[in-house]
């Protein structure tokens, strides 16, 4: 089986059985990632359109670095964020859940070194965890990370350097 | 690669919005990178819009590309529907378009030369809208009849967004005939008969059909230009100020019909 890098090379060559097989790997993910951060299913639904119609037209200039699930998440997070702004109405970010109770799989999910990051991430109010999981874990710059969250550009600086402290201090 | 792989109770939970944001995070950043791992989470994701997505998705690269002038339109507060029955590029109207261009090159060149080379511009622009606007009927003219046939649009609606592209080749003529005549009032001479001779292209059509209404209304430009030539011993005299206030008067009343047209049709619009 073709692995992805190998379908985007097809898919550049205009092979439209490539990309379905790409987007049958990809679509799942990417639409349960996307949903995490807008509750609107429409606005899911459409970014995730785009993403695969922008990798359809842009297959050509993948210049083979890194992974392709990297590559299309950060397709997919700028698509929404796009239309995000486009909305008169407001998208609300999904809600930060009530943390269930640790299980097993945290001790290896969240290795031993990083637990104390996880235990001070978790502390954090919403506002800023949102600050620190558009930036830091989704990689966006500020500019972008103030139009997801809706908020101004300062704020996303302000907020950021706030969560940095916290954890600084939680971690010292 | 990494040995461990995420559980589906994990993904279930994750998948669902029950995770802290550290745990979120960490699924995160192994989905991105486990094959394995994104295929699991497929039964947590929301098939229905998955599905959906990927008929848009197809949808939307069977649909050509828009042009510039297409997107320029949907900009403007036009659908994207509307703008692409305005649109729709056919072998006729591209050959109409190169026209327009060849009248545009052929007026620069002819600046060079001598005046009466330049007047040859303004017999021939006016009749630039006119040949545009006949592009908006006619299986025989355009390509996208059968779309056009099956759109739910009023037919003036419809004529009128034909008609849309005919503008910015008016445009250009305007200011190829600015550069090539001396005076903007000597620029905008062909303007208002060229408007007319659209205006009475859109009345004759319904009466005596397309190709008939715009070959005999270029027909009788053309002699009506002759005959100036003949009898005032210059093409200006086509462009007489008795020719500009009949042409203004011809295109007011056509866009005062349009309006009550409009406003009778309202629920259309
Ligand atoms: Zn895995």
């Amino acid at each position: 089986m073709a692995d992805d890098a190998a379908l985007i090379g097809s898919i550049a060559r205009g092979d439209r059985d490539a990309l379905a097989t790409l987007y049958s790997r990809h679509a799942s993910w990417l639409q349960v990632r996307l949903r995490r951060r807008c509750v609107d299913d429409d606005v899911v639904a459409e970014a995730l359109q785009e993403t695969f119609v922008a990798a359809w037209r842009g297959a050509g200039r993948w210049r083979g670095e890194g992974d392709v699930g990297a590559w299309l998440w950060g397709i997919a997070i700028r698509r929404m964020i796009d239309l995000l702004a486009k909305r008169p109405r407001h998208c609300p970010l999904a809600g930060v859940p009530d943390p269930v109770v640790a299980s097993a799989e945290e001790q290896v999910l969240v290795r031993v070194e990083y637990a104390d990051v996880a235990t001070a991430l978790n502390r954090l109010s919403p506002d800023l965890v949102a600050v620190v999981q558009a930036t830091v874990l989704d990689g966006l710059t500020t500019r972008e990370a103030a139009r997801l969250l809706q908020i101004p550009q300062g704020t996303v600086k302000t907020r950021m350097a706030r969560a940095r402290l916290l954890l600084r201090e939680a971690l010292s | 690669m990494t040995v461990w792989h995420a559980d589906d109770a994990l993904l279930a939970a994750y998948a669902g919005g029950g995770l802290d944001q550290a745990r979120a995070a960490s699924v995160e950043q192994h989905l991105t990178g486990c094959a394995s791992c994104r295929a699991a989470i497929a039964p947590h994701a929301d098939a229905a819009l998955i599905a959906r997505a990927w008929a848009g998705t197809v949808d939307r690269l069977d649909r050509p590309r828009t042009s510039p002038f297409e997107r320029l339109l949907i900009a403007l507060g036009l659908s994207p529907s509307a703008a692409r029955l305005a649109t729709g590029a056919s072998a006729a109207r591209r050959a109409w378009v190169a026209g327009c261009v060849l009248v545009a090159g052929f007026a620069i060149a002819a600046r060079e030369m001598d005046g009466p080379m330049a007047l040859w511009f303004l017999t021939v622009a006016p009749l630039a809208p006119l040949t545009g606007v006949a592009l908006a009927y006619g299986p025989g003219v355009f390509s996208m009849h059968e779309v056009v046939a099956a759109a739910p649009y009023p037919r003036l609606r419809l004529v009128l967004l034909r008609c849309l592209p005919v503008l910015p080749m008016t445009v250009l003529l305007l200011v190829v005939g600015g550069l090539v005549l001396p005076g903007t009032a000597g620029a905008a001479l062909w303007l208002l008969p060229g408007l007319a001779l659209a205006a009475l292209g859109l009345v004759a059509e319904r009466l005596v059909g397309v190709q008939t209404a715009i070959g005999g209304l270029a027909a009788l430009w053309m002699g009506g230009v002759a005959s100036a030539r003949i009898t005032t011993g210059s093409v200006l005299g086509a462009f007489s100020p008795t020719v500009q206030l009949l042409s203004s008067a011809i295109v007011l009343g056509a866009v005062c019909l349009a309006l009550v047209g409009a406003r009778r049709t309202r629920s259309f619009w």
